[in-house]
């Protein structure tokens, strides 16, 4: 068996679908693009074939994932755009994806892909792509048609070179910033770091709780100082536990090495250990994770990914090939436990910030997971709408029995609702105990105390000053409470003392 | 329309494609658009799609115009003008009455399209209306910090690359996020199921045999 | 200063947002405009800066009417922050989103690098010139899009909810620069849904609801209306008047801190 304190696991950086994710958003962008586009005397780039040339430069999918991209292309330019002749674009869309990758591929290690500095393999794939692209579409219709040779040759294809020398000028546009952006975040492939392999190991929790991090240190990929440092931290069952700390101090981290993200994803040195139910994380993988914990990120936004608000919820479920019954049951469920019932059929594009929120919730809820974490949930939410969100993880934790795990700043809301509060400061846990401890060991060591709710400050100043109450102010009967009980220790001081001075 | 499963729409789709082709004569082609188009307006696609229609309509005269400017014959314009529409017009009312929930389900389970690329097709359109969204805020941004657009083309190249750029960046930023979701909600497993049923009824078969006998028909006959 | 009479608007034709919307803002107010979510709070705004058009009534700038004039050109007295900062920055750097607004308004090269450091030195980014704007912190973004908006040299500066998402010490960072810029002269309208800072900052309150002006007046008349009046504005009172009402005696406090002060003085005494 494993000392936890010695255990030492290394991942490399970035998921197995960022060429999923980054050719979707960019075909996305494609087809926006091509609606808005200026044109230069009635001839406008094609946005699309730029945005998958731009994805394929990125990601370096394989060929059969690169012919596919083509195909989701082609799917969309006959959606969006009502395509006049869609079976061209079905196969040119892959000929030129394809033609993209090809290029990508044979110039990485060609000397002449630099010509004054600038690497042009943006240039050359954009222009070839569009040709072939292009060149696909028109001869298709040239023979389905049957149009004239001299229309074929003297005017469609110089049409068709002329949109690819746009397109040769636009894809370079689009492809440096992103390539600089890429390499920033360090998300090029580099395939320098190692990922170990903890599988042949028994590691066994020292203590007995749903989650419990112990002794764990974290290094970013390529950080010679740890983001989390010495953690130890459990979670038990029925909590709800609310994380929080100044800003930088590594709480959504800690939040995502509960669900094996780090460094499962974002890659780095994981030191000691998390468990879940008892299991090490780093011998399961995240979506075994993901049906003990269900995690709702701060841009929850982006991960709801499907068209209406049914389908979004089913997503997982469908993933994991639960059958049509269950999953109708299920949703059934989960729209009543949050409250999104009469909604199913709305397009997620029409609903607003709170009920977005909801249906991230309602998605994760659906797998059953008996933890629910949630990553700064109120960031864009109004205060009303935090509100409204508080008593809905409030009634999933109290009546549904879900443990709740909340990363936020903005205490005031959720304090009626927690019953642990751990402060992280600088990577390390400094407090961790009930509510009212841990606020109250903010205020007296001057730790991100503009986070504190004003009637807790004010509470903890009164008594400063020498007018203590019963009970802490966490909200404001008990403040009321506690005022009154002030005037009364007053008033009874007062006759005391005046009876004193009368005697 | 709406009864038919997608399999049987594509099929349709398919069929009255290759009768376009199959028909030389202007006078079957005018037939067949109408009769699509009446179709359409019967599965009230005609008012809501008038737009895509019109476009297809432009598009169809183009092309026979570009025909007639090749060959200097009026009645092989009208026929590839004519074809052209009769084989678009069927694809309006393909995606005018399929869910594209339905649509993905028939094409990962009927047409063996590998479900990561079909799941790519519908979240791109998921982001789409998003993306339109962010590219009016910066623009109405612009509008409020005194850039005016009216005329003048540099400026307004100009402002469409200063929206580009933020956009592209955005959307890069947000696909870990997505890829992480992603991976949190077990994408990629193996056993995939669909929520939508999507398998072949009495009426999709009626409809099939009835395709396949117009299809067989029109070549023996032609 | 800004005077709007009769608007009425709705993105619907047929369906008002609101009707009868008549109010003036003076120079050198601190005006928080509030209500429900879907009250118009931030389309009243947007009619002001020219991003909507009323379907009736007229707006005036120091008497001349603009309801005709474009959002371009309002620019040049009314600066608008929107409620996610983000989404409207566009350029490379910090230095350089600051200076569009001047750009366009055909500055020289001289005066618009005179305006941008004036304008980041004003709120506090000054270090942050040459940053890339998404990668800054929420606070941080807020400060540039401030900044962006001073540069417009406007006399008004109107903020969509510029405290939600931000944390504690982010929101007081915040509400410092605006009381510093409100006494520099600037006039402010803040549309929040916070009722500490409406009850504590601002000079007056505009409510929106039952699709028109619903209240308009200071906030000390406004949070000792009953609370079930509030409650149908979308209302809450907040905690400072809440407890210094359940203190015989104490008065109307506008901020804990005043309840503080006067508590411990009425205990003392």
């Amino acid at each position: 068996m494993e000392r936890i304190e010695d255990l030492v696991y290394t991942h490399q950086q970035g998921g197995q679908f960022r060429w999923v994710t980054v050719s979707t958003l960019l075909l996305a962008l494609g087809a926006i693009l091509h609606l808005v586009s200026p044109s230069i005397a009635g001839v406008t780039p094609n946005w699309m074939i730029a945005t998958y040339c731009v994805a394929i430069l990125l990601t370096r999918p394989s060929y059969g994932q690169t012919l596919g991209i083509g195909l989701v292309a082609a799917f969309l330019t006959i959606l969006t755009s009502k395509s006049a002749f869609p079976y061209g674009n079905l196969l040119s869309e892959p000929g030129g994806a394809l033609t993209a990758a090809l290029v990508t591929r044979a110039m990485v290690n060609m000397k002449w892909k630099r010509i004054g500095g600038i690497d042009i393999t943006s240039i050359v794939s954009g222009f070839l792509a569009t040709v072939v692209s292009g060149g696909i579409f028109v001869t298709l219709l040239w023979q389905v048609m049957g149009l004239p040779n001299n229309v074929y040759f003297f005017v469609i294809w110089p049409m068709v070179l002329m949109v690819a020398a746009l397109n040769a000028a636009i894809t370079p546009i689009l492809y440096i910033p992103a390539q600089k952006l890429f390499a920033k975040r360090g998300m090029l492939p580099t395939g320098d770091e190692k990922t170990s392999n903890h599988s042949h190991l028994t590691i066994l929790p020292e203590r007995n709780a749903k989650i419990s991090i112990e002794h764990m240190t974290y290094y970013h990929p390529k950080a010679s100082s740890p983001t989390l440092e010495n953690i130890n931290l459990d979670v038990h069952d029925g909590d709800f536990l609310v994380i929080t700390g100044p800003a930088g101090c590594g709480k959504s981290t800690l939040c995502m090495a509960m669900v094996g993200a780090v460094p499962k994803f974002y890659g780095g040195r994981l030191e000691g250990m998390v468990f879940v139910e008892g299991k090490a994380t780093t011998q399961m993988d995240i979506p075994d994770l993901a049906n003990h914990i269900g995690v709702v990120l701060a841009d929850y936004d982006t991960q709801l990914v499907t068209m209406t608000v049914r389908e979004e919820v089913a997503f997982a479920m469908e993933n994991r090939g639960y059958t049509r019954d269950v999953i109708e049951a299920r949703s059934r469920e989960v729209f009543k436990q949050v409250g999104l019932e009469g909604l199913e059929e709305r397009k997620i594009t029409s609903l607003s910030g709170g009920q977005r929120q909801r249906l991230a919730i309602a998605s994760v809820l659906a797998t059953n997971p008996s933890v629910l974490v949630l990553d700064e949930p109120t960031s864009s939410l109004d205060p009303e709408g935090t509100a409204e969100l508080y008593r809905l993880v409030g009634s999933l934790n109290k009546e549904y029995g879900i443990t709740v795990v909340v990363i936020d700043h903005d205490l005031h809301a959720v304090l009626p609702y927690a019953n642990r509060m751990a402060l992280m400061v600088q990577g390390r846990v400094v407090c961790d105990s009930d509510v009212a401890t841990t606020l109250r060991y903010m205020y007296e060591h001057d730790i991100y105390v503009d986070a504190l709710p004003s009637v807790f400050t004010t509470y903890m100043q009164l008594e400063q000053a020498g007018y203590g109450s019963d009970e802490p102010w966490l909200s404001i009967e008990s403040a009321i409470k506690g005022l009154h009980h002030i005037e009364m220790a007053k008033a009874i001081e007062n006759s005391v003392h005046g009876g004193g001075t009368h005697a | 329309m709406e009864r038919l499963v997608p399999l049987t729409k594509i099929l349709m789709t398919l069929a009255i494609s290759a009768w376009a082709i199959l028909l030389r004569d202007w006078q079957s082609l005018l037939v067949l658009v109408i009769v699509e188009l009446i179709g359409l307006a019967v599965f009230g696609i005609l008012v809501k799609q008038y737009k895509a229609i019109f476009a297809l309509f432009t598009f169809a005269v183009f092309l026979g115009i570009v025909q007639f400017l090749g060959s200097h014959d009026m009645v092989s314009a009208i026929v590839a003008g004519l074809r052209m529409l009769s084989m678009t017009t069927v694809f309006i009312a393909l995606l005018g009455t399929t869910k594209l929930q339905d649509l993905t389900a028939a094409l990962v389970t009927q047409c063996k399209i590998p479900y990561e690329y079909a799941f790519m097709f519908t979240a791109a359109l998921r982001f789409v209306p998003d993306f339109i969204g962010e590219s009016k805020a910066v623009q109405e941004a612009q509008a409020c910090r005194g850039l005016s657009l009216e005329g003048n083309m540099v400026k307004r190249m100009k402002s469409y690359a200063s929206v580009i750029q933020p956009l592209l960046l955005k959307s890069l930023g947000r696909s870990e996020t997505m890829a992480l979701s992603l991976e949190l909600r077990g994408f990629g497993g193996k056993n995939h199921s669909f929520a939508a049923s999507v398998g072949l009824k009495a009426v999709d078969y009626a409809v099939i045999t009835g395709l396949v006998v117009i299809t067989i028909a029109l070549i023996i006959i032609l | 200063m800004l005077k709007v009479e009769n608007l009425r608007f709705g993105y619907v034709p047929s369906v008002d947002i609101f009707r009868h919307v008549t109010f003036t803002i003076n120079g050198g107010e601190f005006i928080a405009i509030g209500g429900k979510n879907g009250c118009g709070k931030t389309t009243i705004t947007r009619l002001l800066v020219g991003l909507e058009t009323p379907t009736e009534g007229r707006m005036y700038y120091n008497g001349t009417d603009i309801t005709d004039m474009p959002p371009s050109k309002r620019g040049q007295f009314i600066g608008y922050v929107f409620q996610q900062p983000d989404r409207q920055m566009f350029r490379p750097t910090v230095a350089t989103e600051v200076a569009f607004g001047p750009e366009s308004l055909g500055r020289s090269k001289a005066e618009v690098d005179c305006i941008v450091n004036e304008v980041l030195e004003k709120v506090g980014i000054s270090h942050l010139r040459d940053a890339y704007p998404p990668t800054l912190r929420r606070g941080e973004k807020q400060r540039v899009a401030i900044a962006s908006a001073l540069a417009m040299q406007s006399k008004i500066l109107i903020l969509d909810e510029p405290t939600s998402g931000q944390d504690g010490k982010e929101t007081k960072d915040l509400l410092l620069l605006l009381r510093q810029l409100h006494e520099e002269g600037l006039t402010i309208l803040l549309i929040t849904h916070d009722m500490e800072i409406m009850a504590a900052e601002c000079t007056r309150a505009i409510i929106m609801g039952h699709q028109t002006v619903a209240f308009d007046g200071t906030p000390d008349t406004l949070f000792i209306k009953s609370a079930d009046e509030l409650h149908d504005l979308g209302l809450t009172r907040p905690p400072s008047v809440e407890l210094s009402l359940a203190v015989p005696g104490l008065g109307y406090c506008k901020s804990m801190d005043e309840l503080r002060i006067r508590l411990l003085a009425q205990l003392e005494a």
